[in-house]
Order: C-alpha cells, then sequence, then structure tokens
C-alpha cells in the first residue's frame, strides 16, 4: 500500500515538473511581451479582415479585388475613388479632352511626392505604363488599358514600348493618346493597371521593388510588412499629399479564409470589419449582429453560359424557355439568405452613367405563366411529352452555394420536363473548361467589373471576345452595336446604343442571368466613414477607429 | 550502428527521387494551371506568362530543370505568391509549424504518458476504462470540431484567450492551437501507452523484479522501457505530420504555417509551392523514420543485433 502511495506522488511530480517545462518553453516571451505592450503608444489602426492574401504587391502582376483593395491604399493613380466610389481627381489636378475625345492632358498636382520625398512626375506614369505593355513584363491586366494608343500592338511585341500614347509635355503635364472614344476611360484610370510606379526603385531592385524595405508609393499608405497567410501591416505616408486628412496610423489587412472563424475574431474585436459572411451563418448574423452587417447590392453577375455552337442550345426558344422557369426570387432568398438580388438584366443595376439597365421581357409576368410559355416554347423547339425528352448538364465550380443553386435550378426545370445532371470540378479545373472551352451544356460563371461602365459587361457577348465569350455568342448586329457604341463620342447617344445591344443579348438568352451580387460585410461600429457602396471599395484615407 | 545508418540514408535518397518525380507528373495531370483564373487572361498574354516561367518547355525539361535548382536548394519562385520564392515562404512558415508542432508534440507525449501510466497503474478496472473512453473522444473528434469550440468557449465567452491570429508568436496565440493539435496524439499516446504498459508489466522480467520485492519505481521504469518501442514507432510518424503544419488548425486559428502552403497549392495550381511541400514532408517523413529506427535501436539491443548483416 505504501508503495502504491510512492508512486502516485512520483508520477504526480514528474507531471508537475513536466507542466513546468511545458509552460516554461511556451511562456519564453511572456515578460517581453508585457513589458512591450505598456510601452506602446496608441496608435489608431484599422484591423481588417480580407478573405485571402495578395498575389502581388506589384500593380503590373495583380488580378483580384483582394490585391485591388491593398494598391488602392498604396498607389494612387491620375483618377481615384472616394469613400462613396465615387471618381475624384488623384494625382492629376484637373484634365480636358480634345473634341475627338481621344488626347487627354492632365495637370499634375505640384505637391504629389513619393514615400521617399521624390517628387512624382509624368515620367513616372510613362514608365509605368510602358512597363504595364512590355511582353517582358507579363502583366496578365494589361489588355484593360488597350484603351491607350498602341497599347496593344506594344503588348503583343509588334511595336517598341516608345510608341505608346503616353508621354511628359513638362514637369507636371502627362498627355495621353486613345485609340478610339472611350468615355469609360477616366473610370479606367482608377484600375490598379494605372497606377504611377518609382522607376529608380524599380531599376535598382527589380522584382524585389515589393519587398517592405525597398518599396516606394505615392498613395495614403506605405509597406511596413508582407506576412503571406498572416497579416500585411500599411503606414500613413507622411508624404502623401493629403496626409493632414488621414486619421488612422496603420492598417493591418489580416488574410482569413476561413469564414466562420473570421466571424468569430470579428466578435471577439480582434478585426474590424470581414468583407465576407458565412451563408449558412446569415440568420445569426442578422439577429446578433443587425447593426454591423451590411448587404449592399454590387456590380457583379451570376451566370449560367449556355454552349450555343450546339444542338440544342443553338435555338433560342431553348435558352429562354429555360431562363424563363427560373424562380430567381427564391434563388436569391432562399438559397442566398437574400444576399443576392434576382438578376433580370445581363448588367447589374447600379451604374451611373448606363442608368437603369434592359430586363428581359417577362420580369413582371407570373411564374406560372412563365412556366406555360416556357413549356409552349420547348414544344416548339421539339422537346416535351410525346417528343423528346430534353437533357442538360450543369457544369459549376465545387462550393456549398452553387451546388445548392444548380439543385434548386434542376427542380425548376424539371417542371418543364426537363433532366439536369449536375458536374461539379474544383474552381480551377472549371475555369481552365471555360478557357479551352470543349463542349457542353450549361456552365456557371461569374462576372464583376473592372471599371463600371455597361460595355465592361456587354462586352462579354462580343464574339472576337474568345476568352470571356463563354456562351461562343455569335451576332452580327449585336457586334455592329458594341463596335458603333465604341466610335460614338457622346454620352446619350453611346447609352442609348449600347441600352439596344442589351435588349437584344436578353431577348437572345445566350447566357442566362440568374443573380446579381450584393458584398456582405461586417463592419464594427467602432468604424467610421465606412460607407456602403457598389464597387465595394472602402479606402482608408477616409477612414477613423473610435475608441 | 553506423553501417545500419548509413543504409538507411542510401535508401531515403531514391526514396525521396521517386516521390518527387511522382508528385512532379501527377501535379500535371490535374486539369488547369497556375494562370487560370475567374478572368481568362487574353490567350497572348497567357502564353507570354508560361514563357516567362517556362512553363512552355517540354515536360521532362521542366522536371530536369527542377532537379537541378532542387539540388542547389532551390524550391523557384512561387506562381501565386508571386513575390516569394518558395524557399522565402518556407523560411517564414517552417519555424511557425515547427515550433507549434514541437510544443504540441511534447505536450502530447508527457499528457499522454502521464494518462497511459495512470491506465496501467490502476488496480481497479475503472482507471483503464476511464483513459480509453476519453483517449476515443479525443481520437473521434475531429480538429474542425474542436478548434471553433476552443475559439468560442476560451474566446468569445471567457475572453482570456485570443480567438485566431500569430501575433509574431506571442504565447497567447500559441495556446489553442497547440492544444488543438495534441488532444488528437494525446489521446493515441495515452491508449498506446497504456496498452504497451500493460503488457509490459505481465512480461517475466517484470514479474521476477516483483517476486525479488524491487520498489515500484524500479519496476515501472523498466516496464516503461520496455512499452515504449510501439510509441515511439508512433510517434516518428506523428512528429512528421505534426511538425510539417495542419491545414485545418492553420486555417481556423489563421496561423501562417506549412499546412496552408500544401492545399492552397495544390487547389491554386502552384506548382513550385506543391513540389517544395512535397519535398519538405517527404524528407521529414523520412528523417523521422531514420530517427525513430536509431531510438528504437537504442531502446532495444535486439534491434541494433537484427539488422546486424551476417
Amino acid at each position: 500500500m505504501s508503495g502504491n502511495l510512492r508512486w502516485h506522488r512520483l508520477a504526480f511530480q514528474l507531471l508537475v515538473r513536466v507542466a513546468a517545462i511545458f509552460f516554461t518553453v511556451l511562456g519564453l516571451t511572456i515578460e517581453t511581451e508585457i513589458g512591450c505592450a505598456a510601452e506602446a503608444p496608441a496608435l489608431m489602426v484599422w484591423h481588417r479582415g480580407e478573405l485571402g492574401d495578395p498575389g502581388s504587391l506589384d500593380p503590373h502582376k495583380a488580378e483580384t479585388l483582394i490585391e485591388s483593395n491593398i494598391l488602392d491604399e498604396l498607389f494612387e493613380g491620375l483618377v481615384t475613388l472616394n469613400a462613396r466610389s465615387e471618381f475624384i481627381p488623384g494625382v492629376a489636378a484637373s484634365w480636358t479632352v480634345d473634341p475627338t475625345g481621344t488626347v487627354y492632358d492632365f495637370q499634375l498636382r505640384p505637391d504629389a511626392k513619393w514615400s521617399n520625398g521624390d517628387t512624382l512626375t509624368p515620367d513616372d506614369f510613362v514608365f509605368a505604363f510602358r512597363r504595364l505593355m512590355a511582353p517582358a513584363t507579363g502583366a496578365p491586366y494589361a489588355n484593360i488599358l488597350y484603351t491607350l494608343k498602341n497599347a496593344e500592338k506594344i503588348n503583343k511585341g509588334e511595336l517598341p514600348v516608345e510608341a505608346l500614347g503616353v508621354r511628359g509635355l513638362d514637369a507636371h503635364r502627362l498627355e495621353i493618346t486613345l485609340e478610339h472614344p472611350a468615355p469609360f476611360f477616366i473610370s479606367q484610370l482608377a484600375h490598379f493597371t494605372a497606377k504611377p510606379l518609382h522607376q529608380k526603385s524599380i531599376e535598382t531592385y527589380g522584382s524585389d521593388f515589393v519587398r517592405p524595405e525597398h518599396m516606394v508609393t505615392n498613395g495614403p499608405f506605405m509597406l511596413k510588412s508582407f506576412t503571406p497567410n498572416d497579416r500585411i501591416v500599411l503606414i500613413k505616408n507622411p508624404a502623401y499629399y493629403d496626409v493632414a486628412h488621414v486619421a488612422l496610423d496603420e492598417e493591418i489587412f489580416y488574410s482569413l479564409e476561413d469564414r466562420s472563424a473570421a466571424l468569430r475574431r470579428f466578435m471577439a474585436g480582434e478585426i474590424q470589419s470581414y468583407n465576407d459572411v458565412p451563408v449558412e451563418q446569415i440568420g445569426f448574423v442578422r439577429s446578433h449582429l443587425a447593426e454591423a452587417f451590411k448587404v449592399t447590392p454590387s456590380l457583379g453577375g451570376y451566370y449560367y453560359s449556355f454552349d450555343t455552337r450546339r444542338k440544342p442550345f443553338d435555338d433560342r426558344r431553348v435558352r429562354q424557355a429555360l431562363s424563363m422557369a427560373i424562380d430567381r426570387e427564391f434563388l436569391a432568398e432562399r438559397i442566398w439568405g437574400g444576399t443576392m438580388d434576382p438578376g433580370y438584366s445581363f448588367v447589374p443595376p447600379g451604374i451611373e452613367s448606363y442608368g437603369a439597365p434592359a430586363t428581359v421581357a417577362w420580369k413582371d409576368t407570373d411564374l406560372f405563366e412563365r412556366e406555360d410559355e416556357a413549356k409552349k416554347l420547348l414544344a416548339e423547339a421539339g422537346f416535351g411529352p410525346g417528343s423528346q425528352k430534353l437533357e442538360v448538364e450543369i457544369r459549376f465550380p465545387n462550393s456549398e452555394n452553387h451546388r445548392a443553386t444548380a439543385v434548386a435550378v434542376a427542380d425548376m426545370w424539371k417542371a418543364l420536363g426537363v433532366e439536369t445532371r449536375l458536374l461539379a470540378t474544383d474552381t480551377m479545373s472549371h475555369y481552365a473548361f471555360l478557357r479551352e472551352k470543349p463542349p457542353f451544356d450549361v456552365a456557371w460563371w461569374g462576372w464583376f467589373a473592372d471599371y463600371p461602365d455597361a460595355q465592361n459587361y456587354l462586352f462579354l457577348g462580343q464574339s472576337d471576345n474568345q476568352g470571356l465569350n463563354h456562351a461562343s455568342f455569335s451576332n452580327e448586329t449585336f457586334n455592329r452595336l458594341m463596335q458603333e457604341a465604341q466610335r460614338e463620342a457622346s454620352p446619350e447617344r453611346r447609352r442609348a446604343i449600347l441600352h439596344e445591344a442589351e435588349a437584344l443579348l436578353l431577348d437572345e438568352q445566350p447566357d442566362l442571368v440568374l443573380l446579381t451580387y450584393s458584398s456582405r460585410n461586417l463592419v464594427s461600429p467602432k468604424l467610421k466613414g465606412w460607407e456602403a457602396n457598389v464597387l465595394d471599395n472602402h479606402p482608408g484615407r477616409y477612414i477613423s477607429v473610435a475608441p | 550502428m553506423l553501417r545500419f545508418f548509413l543504409a538507411r540514408v542510401a535508401m531515403a535518397v531514391p526514396t525521396l527521387l521517386i516521390i518527387i518525380a511522382l508528385a512532379f507528373f501527377l501535379m500535371r495531370l490535374a486539369p488547369g494551371g497556375p494562370f487560370d483564373s475567374a478572368r481568362a487572361l487574353d490567350p497572348e498574354i497567357a502564353k507570354n506568362l508560361r514563357h516567362i516561367y517556362k512553363l512552355d518547355r517540354p515536360l521532362l525539361e521542366q522536371f530536369w530543370f527542377y532537379l537541378q535548382s532542387l539540388a542547389h536548394g532551390d524550391f523557384g519562385p512561387s506562381l501565386h505568391w508571386r513575390d516569394f520564392t518558395v524557399n522565402q515562404l518556407f523560411a517564414t512558415a517552417l519555424p511557425i509549424s515547427v515550433a507549434l508542432g514541437t510544443k504540441a508534440m511534447l505536450l502530447a507525449v508527457l499528457a499522454g504518458t502521464a494518462l497511459g501510466l495512470g491506465g496501467a497503474m490502476s488496480k481497479s478496472q475503472i482507471g483503464p476504462r476511464i483513459v480509453d473512453g476519453a483517449a476515443l473522444f479525443g481520437i473521434v473528434l475531429p480538429v474542425f470540431v474542436v478548434a471553433p469550440l476552443l475559439q468560442l468557449g476560451f474566446g468569445l465567452t471567457l475572453h482570456i484567450l485570443p480567438v485566431g491570429g500569430w501575433n509574431d508568436g506571442a504565447w497567447q496565440n500559441q495556446i489553442l492551437p497547440v492544444i488543438t493539435l495534441a488532444l488528437p496524439q494525446i489521446a493515441i499516446v495515452a491508449r498506446l501507452m497504456q496498452a504497451a504498459l500493460r503488457d509490459a508489466l505481465a512480461m517475466p522480467h517484470i514479474r521476477t523484479l516483483r517476486a525479488f520485492g524491487m520498489p515500484g519505481f524500479h519496476i515501472y521504469g523498466h516496464a516503461l522501457r520496455a512499452a515504449f518501442p510501439p510509441v515511439v514507432s508512433y510517434l516518428g510518424l506523428a512528429a512528421a505530420n505534426v511538425l510539417t503544419g495542419s491545414v485545418i488548425v492553420e486555417t481556423i486559428f489563421g496561423i501562417p504555417g506549412m499546412g496552408r502552403y500544401f492545399v492552397d497549392g495544390a487547389l491554386g495550381r502552384d506548382y513550385t509551392l506543391v513540389m517544395g511541400t512535397v519535398v519538405v514532408v517527404a524528407a521529414a517523413v523520412l528523417l523521422f523514420n531514420l530517427i525513430v529506427d536509431l531510438v528504437l535501436a537504442w531502446l532495444d539491443p535486439r534491434v541494433r543485433y537484427e539488422s546486424r548483416p551476417g
């Protein structure tokens, strides 16, 4: 008995020692941590949760919205966005356009500076635009600025970069010449491809110019550190011309892929904003975080493309019938928890220069009538009871919401006697599929505009847009309208032409519009200056944090 | 012993090469490439990018390039994290995963051994059953359930620990991830230890020690030595896994470790990043197998004699 007791004591002592060693190892830094915390001055910091990390901080290697959000803080182009996502002058103080609508003369701010104190000159823009178009740079988004004179030819190696229609006129004037009039050009200048770059640091450090120790920026913030999968710390740029109105000392981006974990961190106050919400927890968020939850219509479309190269999807009646039978309100409310809007137009509503978009003819028709009409159309096309059965396969990238949407659509098509199969692949395989375009029936895709202009949606239906016209839609009238719009200098006439093109696209339905996206943000009430807007763009320049 | 060691190392090199070759070619079979995205690139631009990253060369040539740079310790540029080389990514991520993994394994060994010992020492039937039950619970409870529960409990309800984030490795940020990583290992080690100890305690030499009236710690010291080999065998593989990062734990707690690169790399078709993680994990597995063999040989003289040729 006494042996047993001794044993227990020994085991207990062993455990205590082991625990002591363990916590010593774990807590080696405890004292220094506490010491540091006490000394730190009170900085105003925005802890900003994002869906992931930027692939690159080089504006010419960037591709995604995540990158765009950070680049907008680091760099400022000729034009920039305010808190409501309205275009305002950035580095350019003012500009004039010649009567042909192709030559722009920008007057730069005399007080525009780089974070190292260098003066920002027109040459910095010339350098950046030439680098963007140089084939050796391999800029994935170079083609957005094919509006610049000779840009496309330079990017394809047919002309030297010096031929680009961008040049400095004097120490503060920049002239940009376009291929053709483009009323949306000013909005393109806020895109990350149109940022200036600091020539000297790129020439000195090459692709390493993005390292915190080398990076020279001209926006409201500069880079302090970048730890992949962890956080990116930006600090206020003292050389920024409007620094007096920048309240934040730091802006920290956290890469948070796990939406549920991000929600918990938001609730714990570790982050003050996050740009998504797990759809399955929408109910909880609405009831517990009503004040912080912001759902705002955004400029994104959710589409199903028909392969119009193939029977029976080359038949307009089949496409219309399948589109009419879909209860978009059900999808938006029940599947997406009210965080999407039913889609009846090809261009999402909310583009100021375009006004209200065109809509499908049957938008206000009752769903039951639409179903009857759809059956009639299918019968005309040779499908239905007593004749051939229509079979459709929907391809989509594998995710809960895409799957639930496809299941619901299949169920709605069942009412027409259509048999639907679902095929989910991983996201990259899906995008590769869309790029390679083997024959298919119906395939999902989504689109967020690069700049808020109807042309940036409607060009998806042009037959020469092989990479993005997933439906392989080919319609001469539509192509002609798009070309007319491109040449048209009058904004009113251009808008009318684009409306006509959209109406045609909706009548043909090569792409079935299901929904339009909304942004879903969690925003702490402590965050001041955060304004909901269609581009879901929230520059730190206008943000402050209440204690 | 040296011959034994050298023979194992000689075996490891071709094994690693085969793994690298398999991973390299299998990955290229997956549809899509690193430059596919929601916005399909202009074909001309995509061609240009493939050229810049030498992805337009024949596959065998690419493989040869890869082996050459690998021989120089260069994993190449990451195709997704375009501002970083794979070496740079690993230089920050690997120490973090190793730091968390080491603490978790240490905790697992200590707590698991203590539990196993407690169970095996218990005179009644209840002790071992409690250990078995608790261990089973630890094994079946998935990490993606444990981690959010810990976050809810310690972070959101009690407010004593951060819900997530790495915060430059502050100790508060490490506690929940370490516990999450350690729990299933504690459970397995406790079960293995308990079973092995019970077997060991029934061995003739232990009975002899008891018969001589040796003190308890003496008996258990011998029993532990006899019980360790199966536990050590398991720990080798577990350590290789835990030290190279867990994607679930890292994603839920927002930790910038190695585990996320494995999955992110594969999903994003970041070929060089995937190859890098494969090499690191394979090397870790081989290394820990070697360590296990050496430890076993040290613990159990029979292993040494059996492996001696002739």
